[in-house]
């Protein structure tokens, strides 16, 4: 169908040019009509877009129909520019879509004032324009899409950050429960996250507590290795707690040397320790004796 | 030309590694130091490198002969400062720092430094005097 | 692929490593790269250089900045 509508050449030019103020202005109140979000876009700014897209589309047709063609490559950067504004300021996919299929109607409407004489001009403009603007259409939509899943990834690097949050237990310990599975990229983020947290709070123990970790196996162990072996190089050590009876398997069963990073089974006797390496102590005042403990 | 000053505190000496060391540098550096400490007699070195941004394989073996010429001539050694950066890098590129104690910063290293020496002496003379 | 910009420095003395650092810090800074990658590609190219001026007694070190151009869906 596309080929055979190559060999066609477009009228819109022309078309444009002749009723370009109706077109505009029907356009322009369809839009406004169906999908009234004036609280994310003025009206103006709206008109603008309406205006540039128009003459855009009078130049590329007159050159060619094929919307893949380069002479549409300036519409495409607008449109992509503008569904991506869109994504960001909230529209919906429908809502941007909208503002290309409702240039239809009127364009339609003008069409039949210039060929309605020659009713199979006429079919063939109107096919031609609808194919164009389908076509156009779909392009907004998948721009749209793109941005939307650019913002989903950055939303999701963001979790990532915010799932590793690293706890101040006590003066210079800190604490790094981590949830979930370690790869590369979260290990990354985890010993940066785990570092500098050490240098600002001056903390010479850190327990990295890994009671959320599914599984650990050799490639995990590397990455808990390189934090420790890290953290170390700085000046401060870190106890490895939350190990549980399984993952000491799996760790004996694999080999895996752990050198001589002292590993917990619980997040409190890692704390016991690290208060011990820190030089603390923990005191009970001594009850008296001839007080009634009430209560 | 530029000298990395050494400064005394105690019976310890300090270093600040502020510059980009260069070959001649570090050769200045290691005189430099090992006639202070036979000087002073000092006890032990410490060694801030917070400055570095960067720490390659040449300023690694630099702080490691630091290190063994000081043990040699009784003073113990620890580095402090390391950037996170640094030491990720270090890390990651398989680079270690043999040998070389390290502290969070100057107050945690003096701290070091002083229970490194006691520790020392203790094992040293310890068995002379009962 | 497109060249941004091209540097050749001469790496013939210990002074000489210092610019290829910080020739290789402003271009990757310039990539925005981040501080931890930045330190590791500015370390890796410290060694190289070093090992340029020990092993292969001295060199030219060129770094072209290359751009990637993003198709219409990047």
């Amino acid at each position: 169908m596309a080929t055979m509508l190559n060999h066609k050449t477009s009228n819109l030019r022309s078309i444009i040019a002749q009723h370009r103020d109706a077109i505009l202005n029907g356009w322009v109140r369809d839009m406004l009509g169906s999908t009234r979000r004036t609280d994310l876009i003025k009206e103006s700014e709206l008109q603008g877009q309406c205006a540039q897209f128009l003459s855009m589309l009078a130049q590329a047709t007159s050159q060619t129909t094929n919307t893949q063609a380069s002479a549409y490559d300036p519409l495409r950067e607008m449109l992509a520019e503008t569904s991506r504004t869109r994504a960001m300021q909230g529209f919906s996919a429908r809502e941007t879509a909208t503002f290309i299929f409702s240039i239809k109607q009127p364009l339609f409407v003008a069409i039949r004032e210039s060929l309605g004489k020659d009713s199979s001009a006429m079919a063939d403009e109107m096919w031609l324009t609808s194919e164009i603007i389908d076509s156009l259409g779909l392009y907004t939509t998948e721009a749209f899409l793109k941005t939307r899943e650019e913002t989903i990834r950055r939303q999701q690097e963001e979790m990532l950050e915010l799932s590793t949050p690293v706890v101040k237990l006590w003066e210079g310990i800190l604490a790094l429960p981590l949830i979930g599975t370690l790869d590369s990229a979260r290990t990354q983020v985890v010993m940066e996250s785990l570092l500098d947290a050490i240098v600002k709070t001056n903390s010479k123990v850190a327990i990295i507590d890994i009671t959320g970790v599914p599984t650990v196996d050799t490639v995990v162990a590397q990455h808990l290795l390189k934090t420790v072996t890290a953290a170390r190089l700085m000046g401060a050590d870190c106890i490895i707690s939350g190990v549980r009876p399984q993952i000491a398997q799996t760790i004996v069963h694999l080999g895996i040397n752990l050198l001589d990073i002292t590993t917990k089974a619980t997040l409190s006797d890692a704390f016991t320790l690290a208060i011990q390496r820190s030089g603390f102590k923990f005191i009970r005042p001594q009850k008296k004796e001839s007080v009634e403990q009430g209560n | 030309m530029e000298k990395i000053p050494i400064l005394r505190m105690g019976e310890f000496l300090l270093v600040t590694i502020q510059v980009d060391m260069h070959d001649r540098l570090a050769m200045t550096l290691q005189d430099d130091l090992t006639n202070r400490i036979s000087q002073t007699g000092a006890k032990g070195v410490l060694i801030d490198i917070s400055s570095l941004e960067i720490v390659d394989s040449f300023i690694g073996r630099t702080l490691g002969n630091i290190a063994s010429m000081s043990r040699v001539l009784d003073a113990q050694t620890v580095v402090v400062g390391m950037q996170p950066a640094v030491a990720i890098t270090l890390v990651e590129l398989g680079m270690s720092l043999q040998g070389v104690r390290t502290a969070l910063n100057v107050d945690a290293g003096m701290e070091l430094l002083r229970q490194t020496v006691n520790d020392h002496e203790e094992r040293e003379y310890g068995s002379y005097f009962q | 692929m497109a060249v941004i910009s091209s540097e050749t420095l001469p790496v013939v003395s210990e002074a000489d490593i210092v610019s290829v650092r910080r020739c290789v810090r402003e271009s990757a800074a310039k990539l925005g790269f981040s501080l931890v990658d930045q330190t590791k590609v500015v370390t890796a190219a410290s060694e190289l250089a070093r090992n340029t001026l020990i092993h292969g007694r001295g060199g030219k070190w060129n770094l072209p900045l290359l751009t990637v151009r993003e198709s219409a869906f990047g």
